[in-house]
């Protein structure tokens, strides 16, 4: 259900220079899938991700998700399309530090505005999937990296999206909770949610439950 | 989409607010004082105007004056024959009054010569004449404003006029007087026209101008056209004139007033300015964010319209009260200073309570508009990039 | 400070200066004063004190003899319309030496730049011609005789009065009426007086009232003589009264708008008020027209106001005078704009270019409809 089309990102880093994060890829990827995309940093893996997310616009080359072309959607309507379908959970992370958990878990609610008892329901089946509803109100910037992941994975599915986007998840974890995260990851995927993981870290790499392992360096896929 | 108010966006806002603490209060106080600055001045200049208006629409409706030379010298008081057998004139009364100085305080006194048996010009003067008895024997009342002048100086009793031949005229006080406006209860005394004549060194049948009431206003240009007739050698002021002459009198030609406000708008801009030069990064990072979210760019503006909203309504609110209690009830300590100008007077400042829904209005859309404005077009800028750039 | 006292001490010489041309007509000798009585400083026609208009006094005996002593030619004339006075008798104070001498010898100068007394044009006696002579160097005028100055002031009597009469009645009376009430024992009866001197005399000898200057006790006196003893100051009138929703039924618009056109007419206990006097009169001649009111004939009329232009008071609507096609326009337009008097209509209509002037019962409904052209 999400189909890349010979597609293409390039980045300007001067006045004449340009760096091809992303050449020509083509690839497609079904409903319920869950996803390995591995190569080293810079090999592209966090513009699939962003595209997909219609987070930036590709140089050239379509991304359809459902059969909708979602690279070429206007800001607002990209916006709309990311508050129904993607959950994104960030390599930092980017939670609001001065805000409690339950806040950042919501923040992605506030723009549909849905009547006051649903919006709690959904945050607290949410804290209590990823046990974090012990610490509803205390900041994040007082919590453990691990609560922080957490909240970050919990505010990503808050929204009950289809599409499930990870960007180096562990990359700051240790080794419990990376596993933690893996676990996570299983029950996202009983969830029957279409879900792809940018990571280099070996944890992730031949996973039994992992439906398919996508090797890219250098913009394009090997 | 939903019509109703997102209160999760205005609770949002509301924190958002409440997480910088420092800086929304220290703009808050800043706004507040601006505020308050400009509606304290607002409000004591427009009660003014509103004294001044009330003074001159007592007055009736043409003023009649002898020029000498362009200057103004006194009228014989038989002009006032001449002028009552004009059709349509009402009454005709000659005015003796003028300016005393008294050297001591540095203070000019408007002395006011009153005929008791006259039918007066101003139904203040009547109130007054019709209260005290202001008999043919030589005493005067005075202002509230002149009588604590008087005490200052030692004069409670009696005060001692000194004439233009340099000898003392003595004139007994007979009562203090509240029935005028504040503006001339400062610095007016009423006697009889007998003893102003005499302080003034004014002949028994001459006046210092002539008023004229006229029943019908259609008829004071007509009545008007013919005391110019008669008297090719006279000023003829028409009401309409004088009120037109007064409410420029309080119109900020204060040299000090122009300075405050300009400060205070400069002060302003500079916010704005601030405002204007852009975002902090974590600003950025934070609207970013919320884009990934999926917040469309209409939303984050919308945050930031109630977040600047709600400071500078507040502000608002808060600088507007502070200016009426400082202005109605405390009297305005230290401003009223640059509006002395117009009644050299130290005094009790009672102002009227006058609220101009204008005045109001006026501040209202200079102040929150503009900071509302200048709040959220860096947003704005910021909003309409790539969310992905943001966050980088 | 010094130079304040040069300034005022200069300006005190200046105004003395000025002084030497206003010409004072009060006695600078002892009057000679002929009536019998304390009553002998006054005027016995207009009670002015006589000591202050020396300089135009003339002297007149009565048939029985009795002597008459007047404040100036003006008054002589009244006193000639009451009784019979031989002319030979009279005599005039000379207003150069203040001698007294027969009038018939005397030289008048007529209509020079000094006031008259009680009259416009100011007529002044000297004993010879040639003082006359130069006073009309020094002040213009013609000269004349006696006969010649008497004829004259009789003939301007109707507008001598007139002058001075508009001034009584705004000022002088109510300021008569103040003193009256405000210093003097309420039982004075003026009927008991056969002059106004004798008034005034009897005023000061008996203390009636609390001490006054002359003004004072002239403006008393006139209050007294002129207004009191027939009864007193008409209540000053009032203005029409409407509510705030009443509208014109010819119009329709809200009358209370327009106070200084409100004209009303009474049919017993309903009234109509209107925005002006055309639509009142578009009314009175056809009630019909406007609205169910068969029933408002003119018999019915009890009252008609309408509003005086120059004071704004209401007057009687059928006494008063209408002038039509003026350049003051009410607030239907053209309109007939209501006087008192017919000279204050006669005035109005020189200032302001009207075409003519109606009484209330000369009014044609064509004149009414014509307005509106």
């Amino acid at each position: 259900m999400i189909e890349l089309k010979n597609l293409s990102k390039s980045y300007a880093i001067s006045k004449e220079q340009t760096s091809e994060a992303l050449r020509g890829i083509d690839l497609k990827i079904e409903e319920g899938e869950l996803v390995i995309l591995k190569g080293p940093s810079g090999s592209g893996k966090s513009t699939i991700l962003s595209l997909i997310a219609a987070l930036s616009k590709p140089t050239s080359g379509d991304v359809l998700v459902d059969g909708k072309n979602i690279s070429k959607l206007s800001d607002d309507f990209a916006a709309l399309y990311r508050g129904k379908n993607i959950g994104f959970v960030f390599q930092k992370y980017n939670l609001l530090a001065n805000l409690s958990v339950a806040q950042n878990i919501t923040l992605p609610l506030i723009p549909l505005n849905p009547p006051l008892h649903e919006l709690e329901a959904e945050l607290e089946s949410v804290m209590q999937m990823f046990h974090i509803e012990h610490k509803k109100d205390v900041m994040v910037s007082k919590l453990s990296g691990g609560e922080q992941q957490r909240v970050a994975i919990a505010r990503a599915c808050i929204n009950d999206p289809k599409i499930i986007l990870a960007d180096e998840p562990t990359a700051n974890l240790d080794k419990t909770l990376s596993l933690h995260f893996i676990e996570i990851l299983k029950e996202l995927k009983a969830l029957n949610k279409t879900i792809i993981v940018a990571t280099h870290d070996p944890l992730f790499f031949g996973l039994d439950f992992v439906d398919r392992e996508i090797e890219i360096a250098d913009g394009a896929l090997v | 989409m939903r019509n109703r108010i997102n209160f999760y966006l205005l609770e949002y806002a509301l924190h958002s607010l409440w997480r910088q603490k420092s800086k929304t209060l220290f703009i808050g106080l800043v706004l507040t004082l601006l505020i308050f600055l400009l509606s304290a001045l607002f409000f004591i200049a427009s009660s003014i105007k509103h004294e001044l208006a009330q003074s001159v629409d007592a007055l009736p409706e043409i003023t009649v004056q002898k020029l000498q030379g362009g200057k103004h010298t006194n009228i014989p008081s038989s002009a006032v024959d001449t002028i009552l057998s004009i059709h349509g004139v009402e009454d005709a009364i000659a005015r003796v009054w003028g300016y005393y100085y008294f050297q001591k305080a540095g203070v000019p006194f408007v002395l006011v010569g009153v005929d008791p048996f006259e039918e007066q010009y101003k139904k203040s003067l009547q109130k007054i004449v019709d209260n005290y008895e202001i008999s043919s024997q030589e005493q005067m009342l005075v202002g509230r404003g002149v009588y604590e002048i008087f005490k200052e100086h030692h004069y409670e009793e009696s005060f001692n006029f000194i004439k233009s031949d340099g000898s003392l005229y003595t004139l007994p006080i007979a009562g203090v007087f509240t029935e005028t406006i504040e503006l001339e209860s400062n610095d007016m005394i009423i006697l009889s026209k007998q003893s102003a004549r005499e302080i003034f060194a004014m002949d028994a049948d001459m006046a210092t101008d002539i008023v004229v009431k006229v029943a019908n206003p259609e008829e004071i240009a007509m009545v008007a056209s013919k005391i110019q007739l008669a008297f090719p050698d006279a000023r003829i002021i028409t009401k309409e004139a004088l009120q037109i002459s007064y409410a420029n009198i309080i119109d900020y030609k204060s040299g000090v007033f122009l300075s405050l406000f300009i400060v205070s708008l400069f002060t302003f801009f500079m916010i704005i300015y601030d405002k204007l030069s852009g975002l902090s990064t974590q600003e950025r990072r934070e609207i970013g964010i919320l884009k990934a979210l999926g917040w469309k760019v209409e939303l984050i503006l919308k945050e930031k319209f109630y977040e600047a909203a709600l400071l500078s309504f507040v502000s608002y609110l808060v600088g507007v009260s502070v200016a009426l209690f400082y202005v109605y009830i405390l009297h305005a300590p230290l401003l009223r200073n640059i509006f002395e100008g117009y009644s050299v007077l130290r005094s009790s400042f009672h102002l009227p309570f006058v609220l101009d829904f204008q005045t109001l209005a006026l501040l209202f859309f200079l102040s929150i508009p503009l900071y509302v404005a200048a709040s959220i077009i860096p947003s704005w800028r910021v909003a309409t990039q790539e969310a992905d750039e943001v966050m980088r | 400070m010094s130079f304040f006292k040069i300034l005022f001490s200069l300006s005190l010489l200046l105004s003395l200066s000025l002084f030497a041309n206003t010409y004072e007509k009060n006695a600078q000798t002892k009057p000679v004063l002929t009536q019998q009585g304390a009553q002998k400083e006054w005027c016995p026609v207009c009670g002015m004190k006589l000591e202050s208009y020396y300089k135009t006094s003339h002297y007149a005996r009565l048939a029985d003899g009795k002597e008459r002593q007047y404040c100036s030619i003006r008054c002589l004339a009244v006193d000639m319309q009451e009784y019979a006075i031989d002319l030979s008798s009279v005599r005039v104070v000379d207003a150069m030496s203040e001698k007294v001498l027969e009038a018939s010898e005397a030289f008048y100068v007529m209509g020079s730049d000094v006031a008259g007394t009680m009259t416009k044009v100011s007529k002044l006696a000297f004993g010879t011609k040639e003082d006359a002579l130069v006073f009309i160097k020094e002040h213009g005028g013609k000269l004349v005789r006696f006969e010649e100055a008497l004829k004259a002031a009789q003939n301007s009597l109707a507008s001598d009065v007139a002058m001075v009469q508009m001034k009584k009645e705004k000022k002088v009376y109510p300021m008569g009426k103040k003193i009256f009430e405000k210093m003097c024992a309420q039982d004075i009866d003026p009927t008991e007086y056969l002059e106004i001197n004798a008034l005034k005399a009897a005023l000061v000898e008996k203390k009636l009232c609390k001490p006054l200057a002359e003004k004072q006790l002239q403006a008393l006196s006139l209050y007294l003589w002129e207004v009191k003893r027939f009864g007193d100051l008409e209540a000053l009138g009032d203005v029409v009264k409407v509510v705030k929703d009443e509208k014109c039924p010819v119009c329709g618009m809200f009358v209370a708008k327009y106070p200084r056109w409100t004209a009303q007419i009474f049919y017993g206990e309903t009234r109509f008020s209107f925005d002006g006097v055309k639509d009142l009169m578009k009314f009175y001649y056809e009630p019909r027209r406007w609205g169910k009111y068969e029933n408002f004939t003119r018999e019915k009329i009890s009252k008609l106001l309408v509003t005086d232009y120059y004071s704004q008071k209401a007057i009687d609507g059928r006494e008063a005078f209408y002038v039509l096609g003026s350049d003051i326009y009410g607030p239907m337009g053209n309109e007939l704009i209501p006087f008192a008097s017919k000279k204050d209509a006669k005035t109005f209509l020189m200032d302001h270019k009207g075409a003519k002037i109606l009484q209330f019962n000369e009014i044609r409904v064509e004149d009414v409809y014509k307005l509106d052209e």
